[in-house]
């Protein structure tokens, strides 16, 4: 019978480190801004998962655990706040289409 | 024990949660018309308390809580923080209206605290913890000015993606390294453990991966992209404290972190880490001079100047000695002081805010001569000529690389000098030789309160590089406090 608890103990490092390089190279290469947050996200609770394993063995460091998920989940917020804002701004969160947009804003700035 | 003397032995708990505790005050209460002065108030105290620390540490007195690199850190970062914090009761109600602009001042606090925090902090995690906080409300700062400019939305949001990933691959190497060494987070006792024979055991990936991830939270190559946006979106009064004093927090805990690498057992090892920083600083040195000639914003030119000074001062750390780290720190000191100079020139010369092209430049030696000098001034210390602070620096640099038979970086230096001068060409010529664009206009007003920054940055500029004394003096006290022994 498999023993669920042993195999989470002994997979849960090759998990998290799938988890934390599949969403920086999200958070990297996304074209879609939306894409982009759920990766750095997937990254971040991948880390604070991460610490808090391998911290287990010293009950200084809960707090500290704590606090990295609690400035994890208001980066989170943040970033969803910011990408709603940018959605009303430009009309679509599109990495290319934004950065188009943008060059336009410069241009016109610049008074090209 | 009288006031001075508590004061002094709780230096560090003042420079954090002075800042701190009052920025979310003022964030979650807006206090109005008196936010300006609280801000400033806060910011200059802040400042005070940091050069006395200086002073007395030079003067042969100790303190458990704070070491010396983090001591002279500081006082630059606060002397960046004070200019901020007084050109805010110029700019801060030109750029916000009234509610928005104590949300705005209280985040700035915020970001001073988190950051001067980052750099005095010791204990790995809480040194990461603050650093994304201090980028966090870095980012929620580029964002308030969405309303004025809807750029500064898609550079919050990139903001927001460095504190979540780097903060994630930051925490991930501060996991790895307590797991390998076994010790507490506390730097010193991580470098003790790591010293001793098989200590290198998992704990060089912990490293590596906390250094990659200070390296974004710095803005060095090919990580800076993000902090130049972030530096020419947000409001003018605030871009000192995006632009240079996050940075800066960033690149210290750098310093302490490659300090430490240098403490593996394994002389190949440590070895590895040296030339790998010293490939960073060659990459940011040039890429940040090639990308200065390019902007097309005098906030964003300044970003690019220091990252190309950051380069530079990695460059000597990486050479290792006590020699290169004092070039390193003296380096990015004058860079932060020429970045400062660019910067709040550069928002005098708009009456209205927004951001700043390199066109609101033109003709100012004719509409505001001071600011006009001082930024020639800036402009000058970029390109380390001589009686500027950043020649010492950057020739300090150039024996440590020499030193060590790194021919190649002391080439990369001279490189990234010589595409400064053009640099400084452009701004030159901008400042004396165009006409005014009507639309600019002057602002008399906004220029006089920012002399106090300007004057400040230019004087460092001048001072320190005509006689080097005392900052020479306090980058040998902060390089006593190395975390790992010397390189060879």
């Amino acid at each position: 019978m498999i023993d669920i608890a042993d195999l989470a103990a002994r997979a849960y490092a090759p998990l998290l480190t799938i988890a934390l390089v599949t969403g920086l190279a999200q958070a990297a290469l996304s074209r879609d801004l939306v894409k982009r947050l759920l990766g750095a996200a997937i990254a971040a609770i991948a880390a604070s998962a991460g610490l808090a394993a391998l911290t287990r063995s010293d009950a200084t460091l809960v707090g500290g655990a704590t606090a990295a998920s609690l400035v994890m989940l208001g980066g989170v917020a943040l970033g969803l706040a910011l990408l709603v804002r940018v959605r009303e701004g430009f009309g679509g969160v599109d990495a290319g289409g934004l950065r188009l947009a943008e060059d336009a804003d410069d241009r016109a700035e610049r008074g090209e | 024990m009288n006031t001075l003397e508590f004061l002094w032995r709780h230096a560090d708990a003042w420079l954090l949660f002075g800042p701190l505790v009052v920025g979310v005050v003022l964030t979650a209460a807006p206090a109005g018309r008196i936010a300006n002065a609280i801000a400033a108030t806060i910011a200059c105290g802040v400042a005070a308390l940091s050069v006395a620390l200086v002073a007395r540490l030079l003067g042969g007195a100790t303190l458990a809580s704070v070491d010396p690199l983090g001591a002279g850190a500081v006082a630059v970062g606060a002397v960046v923080a004070a200019a901020a914090g007084t050109a805010a009761l110029a700019l801060a109600p030109r750029d916000f209206p009234r509610r928005t602009r104590a949300i705005a001042l209280g985040l700035g606090l915020v970001l001073i605290g988190a950051a001067l925090g980052a750099m005095l902090e010791r204990d790995l995690l809480r040194m990461v913890l603050l650093l994304q906080t201090a980028t966090l409300a870095g980012a929620a700062l580029t964002g308030l000015t969405l309303e004025q400019d809807r750029r500064a939305a898609t550079a919050a949001f990139g903001a927001v993606i460095v504190a979540l990933g780097a903060g994630a691959v930051a925490l991930s190497g501060v996991a790895l390294l307590h797991a390998a060494s076994g010790a507490s987070l506390d730097i010193t006792q991580i470098a003790a453990r790591i010293a001793a024979p098989g200590g290198a055991s998992g704990a060089w990936l912990g490293a590596a991966l906390l250094i990659s991830a200070l390296a974004a939270f710095a803005g060095l190559a090919p990580l800076h992209a993000g902090v130049a946006s972030s530096a020419s979106r947000v409001a003018p009064a605030f871009a000192p404290l995006v632009a240079i004093l996050l940075r800066m927090a960033g690149f210290i805990a750098l310093v302490r972190v490659f300090g430490a690498t240098q403490a593996f057992a394994a002389a190949e090892l440590a070895q590895a880490f040296a030339y790998g920083v010293a490939a960073l600083g060659a990459v940011s040195l040039l890429a940040g001079g090639l990308q200065a000639i390019g902007a097309t914003d005098a906030r964003r030119l300044a970003s690019h100047a220091l990252t190309a000074q950051f380069g530079c001062a990695l460059i000597g750390l990486a050479a290792g000695g006590d020699d290169g780290l004092i070039a390193s720190l003296f380096v990015a000191a004058a860079g932060a002081m020429t970045a400062l100079a660019l910067i709040v020139g550069a928002a005098a010369a708009r009456a209205d805010g927004g951001a700043s092209p390199m066109t609101t430049l033109d003709g100012l030696g004719q509409s505001h001569p001071f600011v006009a000098a001082a930024i020639t001034i800036s402009a000058l210390g970029m390109t380390g000529a001589p009686l500027t602070a950043s020649f010492l620096g950057k020739w300090l640099s150039i024996e440590a690389a020499l030193a060590r038979g790194w021919f190649w970086a002391a080439a990369a230096i001279v490189a990234s000098s010589f595409a400064a001068v053009f640099v400084a060409g452009q701004i030159v010529e901008r400042l004396y030789f165009r006409n005014r664009a009507l639309a600019f206009k002057v602002a008399p007003r906004t220029a006089y309160a920012l002399a106090p920054a300007l004057a400040v940055a230019v004087l460092a500029t001048v001072l320190f590089g005509w006689n080097a004394t005392a900052p020479l003096d306090a980058a040998r006290m902060a390089a006593s406090a190395r975390t790992g022994p010397a390189a060879p």
